[in-house]
């Protein structure tokens, strides 16, 4: 009998099996956190007071978009948490079955416009310089959005609209207009930044929170949104039904709506949820 | 144990089932889905096809436009510079798309080595169909610059000297002689250069963005559609599929040896 059959199923079992920081077994203490890319910089911090107050677990994190997420975990990605930036694709995600027990949300978050920063080497020659945001929609202008299944894109497409309703000065069509200054969407909100950091794009949409990091604060200039017609982002994050760690899931989830890492998205200007709840599946939305 | 006798056909089997299921099973989803045909007339399935046809079809112009008396210098010419120039021709091919995409952006992109010069000619790259090209170019040429190198070899220098000691011009020499002969290797390079491009993903979402009718070929189309709707990802897949396949067998049947025993 041939061998080759053999070593190759043994090799293609290896290569499946070998998760390095997956869960391998029930005495486990490995968590597999799936959270939106404007999460990139707080989640971490939060992941180390969750394991110091957990001697012994671990938490690895996937960031994208959160429909890309959503779509992986659709198509088997294993994990333990998703958390998402908006509540559309959580919800998309509970009706494919994915959840176990009632997603909660645990921050809050709006938009901002950025531009390359002037007096740095971004800024020097950006070829409009938008400080307005009738600019927005003026002839060549360069604008970078997420994809308008992106949350960050999707919450964008309903900032344009929301400013053409309320401000008629800022002209007929607005969104439109602006719509038509869009080079790129990106597949995620963090592309949005990068782009607008590089320079080679006038101007972005992203969250509040992603212009506070330390990298936007050297590239990038905010130019506010008035409050009336921001978006009021809500992120839920719920434990998935093939957790294969779901109560340290639970756990993880739980924290997340606790005081200390409420403190910790504060520092990265996340607001707080309207009203915390438990995520367990108890609680009615 | 003959290695031929056992060995061999165990190999195909697995290696044939490892490439064939997912292929298979690409097109049994894409029959199971209704929206199949829906998902192929879809703007966005339509405009990513014409834009990636339009797109691979300048870039392989420029490609062969350039590519051909570059790689027939390559194999005629055995200087030193010239030989080390040959061994960097396929960087591109072991280098990431992505990192291609980076370079391209640190070269041509605003805030680039040689943006200040494009600006002032009010030319701006990134993000545009251009790039696009530009991003499909740099990744696909050292396809056919290999492929023809390899075939002007194959032609004996003494046939190009014969044919103009009989009076035909250097230009007429080259092609009603070299090129014919070397035909073979131009198709291949043509072809796996163009399929190169038709697939280019890395380099253009990072040099291009990702922009429907602009800069969304077929490849970031898909990537798109993913995360909305399987339908036009899996009609868009087997539709890039159709092309591989049509590449291949057109390239088997220009290249059969036949050809080459007409000439």
């Amino acid at each position: 009998m041939s061998l080759l059959p053999v070593v190759m199923a043994l090799l293609l079992t290896a290569a499946c099996a070998y998760q390095p920081d997956a869960a391998s077994g029930n005495g486990s203490r490995e968590l597999t956190v799936f959270a939106a890319a404007s999460l990139f910089n707080a989640f971490p911090e939060i992941a180390d007071a969750f394991v110091a107050e957990h001697p012994g677990a671990s938490v690895t994190f996937n960031f994208a978009g959160s429909q890309r997420l959503r779509t992986q975990l659709d198509f088997g990605a294993r994990a333990d948490v998703f958390a998402s930036a908006d509540r559309r694709q959580m919800d998309l995600a509970v009706e494919a079955g994915l959840i176990a027990g009632n997603p909660a949300p645990f921050a809050g978050n709006s938009l901002v416009v950025i531009v390359p920063l002037p007096g740095t080497l971004a800024g020097l020659n950006s070829a409009v310089n938008i400080q307005r945001l009738e600019d927005l929609a003026s002839d060549g202008v360069k604008l970078a959005l997420a994809l308008p299944d992106v949350p960050a894109g999707r919450y964008a497409l309903t900032l344009f609209r929301n400013l053409e309703t309320q401000y008629p000065a800022l002209g007929p069509g607005y969104a439109s207009r602006v719509m038509d200054n869009v080079v790129t969407l990106e597949p995620n909100v963090r592309g949005v930044l990068q782009k607008v950091a590089l320079g080679e794009v006038d101007a972005g949409i992203v969250y509040r929170t992603d212009a506070a990091t330390e990298y936007a604060a050297e590239k990038v200039q905010v130019v506010s949104i008035p409050q009336g017609s921001n978006i009021a982002a809500e992120y839920p994050i719920a434990v998935l039904r093939d957790a294969a760690n779901p109560g340290l899931a639970k756990e993880f989830a739980r924290f997340l709506l606790g005081e200390r890492a409420q403190a910790i998205l504060k520092s990265y200007g996340f607001k707080r949820p309207a009203q915390i709840q438990s995520p367990s599946g108890s609680n009615q939305r | 144990m003959p290695v031929a006798g056992i060995f061999g056909p165990a190999a195909t089997v697995i290696y044939l089932l490892f490439i064939g299921l997912p292929v298979l099973a690409l097109l049994i989803r894409a029959a199971q889905h209704g929206n199949f045909l829906t998902g192929l007339v879809s703007d966005l399935a339509l405009t990513a096809l014409r834009l990636s046809l339009i797109t691979s079809g300048i870039s392989m112009g420029i490609i062969l436009l350039v590519g051909t008396p570059f790689a027939y210098l390559l194999a005629r010419n055995t200087s030193w510079i010239l030989r080390i120039v040959d061994s960097l021709i396929e960087l591109p091919i072991v280098l990431p798309p992505v990192v291609a995409g980076v370079a391209m952006l640190m070269a041509f992109g605003r805030q680039g080595v040689l943006g200040p010069v494009l600006e002032t000619l009010g030319i701006s790259l990134p993000f545009t169909t251009g790039a696009v090209v530009f991003a499909q170019i740099f990744v696909a040429a050292p396809f056919y610059i290999r492929s023809a190198k390899l075939g002007f070899q194959s032609v004996a220098r003494d046939y190009e000297d014969i044919s103009q000691t009989l009076g035909i011009s250097p230009w007429g020499t080259f092609w009603r002689l070299t090129v014919p002969l070397a035909a073979p290797s131009l198709l291949t390079g043509f072809a796996l250069a163009w399929a190169r491009s038709l697939s280019e993903f890395g380099a253009t979402i990072m040099f291009a963005g990702n922009l429907m009718g602009k800069t969304q070929t077929m490849p970031l189309a898909i990537m798109t559609a993913m995360e909305s709707s399987l339908d036009s990802a899996l009609a868009l897949s087997v539709l890039l599929l159709a092309g591989s396949v049509t590449i291949l067998i057109g390239l088997g049947l220009a290249t059969r040896p036949k050809w080459q025993n007409r000439l």
